[in-house]
């Protein structure tokens, strides 16, 4: 009831994360700049490449950067496929119907005739892939890369102060507020019995939000008080221990190479040809 | 609600990056006049609040619940600049800690639930209260202005899921569904919005004052 499971789930959502991104591992010592900025550009890629062949290479480039980080590959994959590509593969379902073109299977739900197109399962497949690369990429910068260091990354990547020091604030109070949440929904369910109806629900949850949120309110005063008090002048000096390596230099070079070489013989600027001769023999194989 | 990677093309994405960018750098300078130039510290803990507080499950009609959003919420209570720049924070936060919306597409989330959603709702609630910032004439307010946002949001999303080409269904399906659904999110971001303002008008009527606005 109102959400103490949801909360604690949330929590173990991020401890988990954050577990993993402490492992040891080649790739989770890279610079966090190496990883950031090559994980963006391969979601770069899988958004603009157009062919499944592409998408392929992509996923291959994808699964050796996971086995290099020595991540679990279950839970990996896991991750990476449940719930994101899962719900896209749900909204795919009715164009699997409605797109035109040759049928490929056809069956009567109750009375109602329906006609999976070929056409209809080459797009929904795209889609489905592409969500699934993306989703992918990402989980494996996150699950390889502690968020502080992640923050620290960006701030060498020269993005604005103001934005770099309120999230690293942020993020260090998100646990005390959740912490305090679960509090108040632990004395509510201890003096509470039964299932409370709605209007009741509804305006504990208001009165527990707007609570959370004025302590909050006075949190932040009492802590930028205690800030001034030691001397804070707006701006936020930190040690920095970044050092780009050789390795993951490398690394990194090689990733985004290989995914420029992707999207140029995508787009048919490199290799011209190779892409649709390679969508020829999958055709012949598969037959699809 | 959040539009994960790979489902935005190139042109989509670059646009939406593009109007947020400029309205972030706008906003930041605002905010940061508005709440002085030290009180960084004070926005990123109600930020971080803000979060948490979006974790909690809300019993809407039904069987149904919903969670905060807080666009409308943040920004009547601090102003719509300091808004976005609160939202932006909370959707980096949840793209890359908890996997939560896309990193391509976070241009465009940030478009619809930062800049849409803060602007449009503290613009309504601006109008309909007038000068009055707490009593029944400002809470109806903000319950018009949550839920005019949050339909103004999912027509944002409608539109840029709908003329992307790596998108399933144009805009001709995207839009209609999408705004069938406002009605109901619509519904409950109002409510919430509405009960949460409700609640501190009577437990801390002194931050609804109005020298914490700008």
């Amino acid at each position: 009831m109102l959400g103490i499971k949801d909360l604690l789930k949330s929590v173990r959502d991020i401890v988990d994360v954050e577990r993993y991104a402490d492992m040891t591992s080649p790739v989770h010592s890279w610079d966090p700049r190496i990883k950031l900025i090559t994980i963006l550009f391969l979601v770069f890629t899988a958004v603009s490449v157009k062919s499944i062949i592409s998408m392929l290479f992509l996923l291959f480039i994808v699964l050796v950067v996971a086995l290099l980080s020595t991540l679990p590959m279950r839970s990996y994959l896991g991750r990476a496929t449940f719930f994101i590509p899962f719900f896209a593969a749900i909204i795919a379902l009715p164009i699997l119907f409605i797109t035109p073109g040759t049928p490929l299977l056809s069956f009567y739900l109750g009375t109602i005739p329906l006609v999976i197109t070929t056409e209809g399962v080459s797009v929904a497949v795209l889609f489905v892939f592409r969500v699934w690369l993306c989703v992918a990429s990402v989980i494996l910068l996150l699950l390889t890369t502690e968020f502080p260091k992640l923050i620290r990354g960006l701030e060498k990547l020269r993005i604005p102060r103001t934005f770099i020091m309120m999230l690293s604030i942020t993020f260090r109070y998100i646990f005390l507020s959740i912490d305090e949440l679960l509090r108040m929904l632990r004395a509510k369910e201890a003096r509470t019995f039964g299932k409370l109806g709605v209007r009741r629900s509804v305006k504990l949850a208001a009165g527990v939000i707007s609570t959370s949120l004025a302590r909050s309110y006075e949190r932040g005063e009492h802590v930028y008080q205690a800030m001034l008090a030691r001397g804070f002048d707006g701006s936020f000096r930190t040690l920095s221990d970044l050092k780009i390596r050789l390795p993951g230099a490398i690394g990194g070079f090689a990733l985004i190479l290989a995914s420029l070489a992707i999207l140029l013989a995508d787009k048919g600027i490199i290799f011209p040809g190779l892409v649709s001769t390679l969508r020829g023999y999958m055709r012949i194989l598969t037959g699809w | 609600m959040h539009i994960p990677d790979g489902y935005l093309d190139l042109p989509v994405i670059a646009i939406t990056w593009a109007v947020t960018i400029v309205f972030w750098a706008i906003a930041s300078v605002k905010a940061k006049e508005a709440l002085g130039e030290k009180q960084v510290p004070l926005l990123s803990i109600v930020t971080a609040g803000v979060l948490a507080a979006q974790l909690i499950e809300f019993p809407i009609l039904g069987g149904t619940s919903g969670h905060l959003i807080g666009g409308t919420l943040i920004a009547i209570l601090f102003g719509p600049y300091a808004a976005v720049v609160s939202m932006t924070v909370i959707l980096f936060i949840q793209a890359f800690l908890l996997g939560d919306g896309g990193v391509t597409a976070m241009g465009a989330n940030l478009f619809n639930m930062g800049v849409v959603a803060a602007f449009s709702g503290y613009l309504i609630y601006r109008g309909l209260a007038g000068g009055s910032r707490t009593g029944k004439r400002a809470l109806a307010a903000s319950f018009i202005g949550a839920y005019v946002s949050m339909i103004l949001t999912c027509l944002a999303f409608g539109i840029e899921l709908g003329v992307s080409s790596n998108f399933l269904y144009g805009v001709n399906i995207t839009v209609p569904l999408y705004l069938f659904w406002s009605v109901i999110l619509g519904a409950g971001e109002g409510l919430i919005t509405m009960m949460v303002l409700g609640s501190l008008m009577k437990s801390r009527p002194e931050l609804l004052a109005p020298e914490v606005k700008n």
